[in-house]
């Protein structure tokens, strides 16, 4: 073996860092980063812009829980349409690497521990009598908004590679009697206001509250990091440049029929029943990697297949759930897509799906990709915003 | 004269870092699986940690000085990840020092060990004591070369040295390397002086 080949064969060895290894460099990087001086705060016309399309239901998508309405007093004028780039990398939420500050309000009485980490629990903010918490989903990659009275979890991915590019989200079943709303949300890093409408709210902590009058269709997102928050792997998203020369994007932000609802995140009410599906995690055979929302690389085989866990959080057993898993790379045209069926699932109990993935001859080896798993909705489900996810993926030797 | 840095460019991320600190997450994400991995490699992975995350501190209070023209910080963030490694065994040679003048003051007689430069799990024994006979910048070289896969052109902007010391002492590490694991080389023979020193 040459001297080249016994190098590249140590350094194949070499593994990668793992998403804890990295979330602990990037929580010192971001305590740096945070310690330097903040820019000036930029006019939106003048700002890079993501201009988020929503539909009424999508709003929520992104982000909102809409309670009780606020008094009003946030108006401005609204950032121009505009702006894009192409995304670089996954973003965060930097308010969850900080410690927990003292005296922060005691945490909601039941957290839902399957969906959010407990331990990763950080008061953003109270309104009213509701308690609002920021935490880490269970799902690698995965930011949650909690709020209290009622208990409410919402879940979404702030990156590039997320379904939404930001967090999830509930939509009220009814605006209340004087018609006004309260947004609450999590946005990504580097997002510092959020318009709706002509209404301005600034974020503080990765959180932003805004009261508005009805539910808007759309939602602008002013920072320096709204061109990241998008996702180059999907043609749905507008892609222009301004007339300044800065990027733009305009997103859909959610699937039609997003349902925002105050049942604990993935359940919906069915009459008296709760009907509700989780994608929990998905790997990768035959190493049973699991995969990630930031990225992961596996090692190339023939025939890789996809590992895929969901779980009814429901009242009653689910039949027949069907699991689609999308593998799409540029370097091939058409995706590659199969499907599985899961005959049957108890309440609050998970199955796991093991669905083909593409063959050697259908993958570049090394190049990225991406595989977007869905479940599709059990009848009666209205939130289906954790039914699914996408994951870069790599496949490589090594 | 300097371009504009594409939009997507590390280099874009970097100037606009001066301005928001926070477009800096952009290049630490793009980079740092293959920086750890290479600390990883030189220093073992109990080290990589700290050592990678040190990296990266660096680069951020140091960004102003970036090199605009360079699209990818790859070189530069390999050639901090090389001081870093360097300083790590320079505090680890002078506590070596230190226990060495302990136990030799107890009358201890063991040995500290060889100088570590690569690490052992990672490389095997062989190649391991192949690696160390190499000067310390003939190593460097060929791991930039071979683990950073950078090209001559940012392997001297990575090190601060001519393009000319780059060939040079790569070749001389081959040489060596060729030597110690498989005898003499039939190939050209290594270059007698470095040149651009």
């Amino acid at each position: 073996m040459s001297i080249d080949e016994q190098l590249q064969a140590a350094w194949r060895r070499v593994p990668e860092p793992s998403p804890d290894q990295f979330r602990q460099a990037r929580g010192a990087l971001g305590a740096a980063i945070n310690s330097s001086p903040r820019p000036a705060s930029r006019r939106p016309g003048r700002s890079m812009v993501l201009k988020v399309a929503a539909s009424a239901a999508g709003l929520a998508a992104i982000v909102g829980l809409l309670v009780a309405a606020l008094p009003r007093g946030q108006e401005g004028v609204p950032p121009a349409s505009t702006t894009m780039t192409s995304p670089s990398g996954a973003l965060s939420v930097s308010l969850l690497e900080r410690p927990v500050s003292p005296g922060s309000p005691s945490l909601p009485r039941a957290v839902p521990d399957d969906v959010v980490d407990p331990a990763s629990l950080r008061h953003v903010v109270t309104i009213g009598s509701t308690r609002y918490f920021a935490a880490r989903g269970r799902l690698d990659g995965v930011y949650c908004l909690v709020s209290t009275e009622p208990i409410t979890d919402v879940c979404g991915v702030p990156g590039e590679f997320g379904r939404t590019g930001l967090v999830a989200s509930i939509t009220p079943q009814s605006p209340k009697p004087n018609g006004g709303r309260l947004i609450v949300g999590l946005v990504p890093d580097g997002i510092e206001e959020v318009w709706v409408g002509d209404l301005r709210a600034s974020v503080r902590d990765n959180t932003f509250a805004v009261d508005v009058p009805q539910v808007p269709n759309a939602v602008t997102l002013v920072g320096p990091k709204a061109p990241q928050v998008g996702n180059a792997s999907r043609d749905t998203w507008a892609r222009g440049t301004s007339g300044d020369g800065l990027p733009t994007v305009t997103v859909p932000i959610a699937p039609p029929g997003v349902v925002i609802s105050p049942n604990p995140g993935g359940k919906t009410d069915s009459g008296s029943r709760i009907i509700g599906v989780r994608l929990l995690a998905v790997s990768a055979t035959p190493s049973f990697t699991p995969l990630s929302v930031t990225g992961t690389t596996i090692e190339a085989v023939a025939d890789p297949r996809w590992l895929i866990e969901v779980s009814n959080t429901g009242d009653d057993p689910l039949t027949g759930v069907v699991v689609t898993a999308t593998w799409s790379q540029k370097a091939f045209g058409s995706p590659v897509i199969g499907r599985g069926t899961i005959q049957t699932i108890e309440p609050n109990r998970s199955a796991t799906v093991e669905i083909p993935g593409p063959t050697l001859d259908r993958y570049a080896v090394g190049a990225p990709g991406m595989l977007t798993v869905e479940i599709s909705p059990p009848p009666g489900e209205r939130n289906t915003g954790n039914n699914g996810a996408s994951f870069p993926l790599t496949m490589d030797f090594g | 004269m300097m371009e504009r840095p594409k939009p997507d460019s590390d280099a874009a991320l970097i100037a606009a870092s001066l301005r928001d600190g926070g477009q800096f997450y952009g290049v630490f994400e793009r980079h740092f699986g293959l920086i750890h991995r290479f600390i990883a490699a030189r220093a073992g992975a109990s080290s990589a940690d700290d050592l990678a995350s040190e990296v990266f501190l660096v680069a951020f209070r140091r960004r102003a000085d970036y090199d605009l023209n360079a699209e990818t910080a790859r070189p530069w963030l390999l050639g901090i990840a090389v001081r870093v490694v360097a300083a790590h065994f320079r505090g680890q040679q002078r506590g070596r020092g230190l226990l060495r003048r302990v136990t030799a003051a107890h009358g201890d007689g063991s040995s500290p060990g060889p100088h570590a430069r690569v690490d052992a799990t990672t490389v095997g024994p062989e190649l391991e004591a192949a690696l160390a006979e190499l000067r310390h910048h003939e190593l460097e070289v060929l791991l930039l070369s071979a683990w950073g896969e950078l090209s001559y052109e940012e392997i001297a902007a990575a090190l601060r040295v001519p393009v000319g010391t780059v060939r040079s002492r790569l070749s001389r590490a081959r040489t060596k390397l060729q030597t110690s694991l498989n005898g003499p080389s039939t190939g050209e023979p290594a270059p007698l002086m470095e040149a651009g020193e």
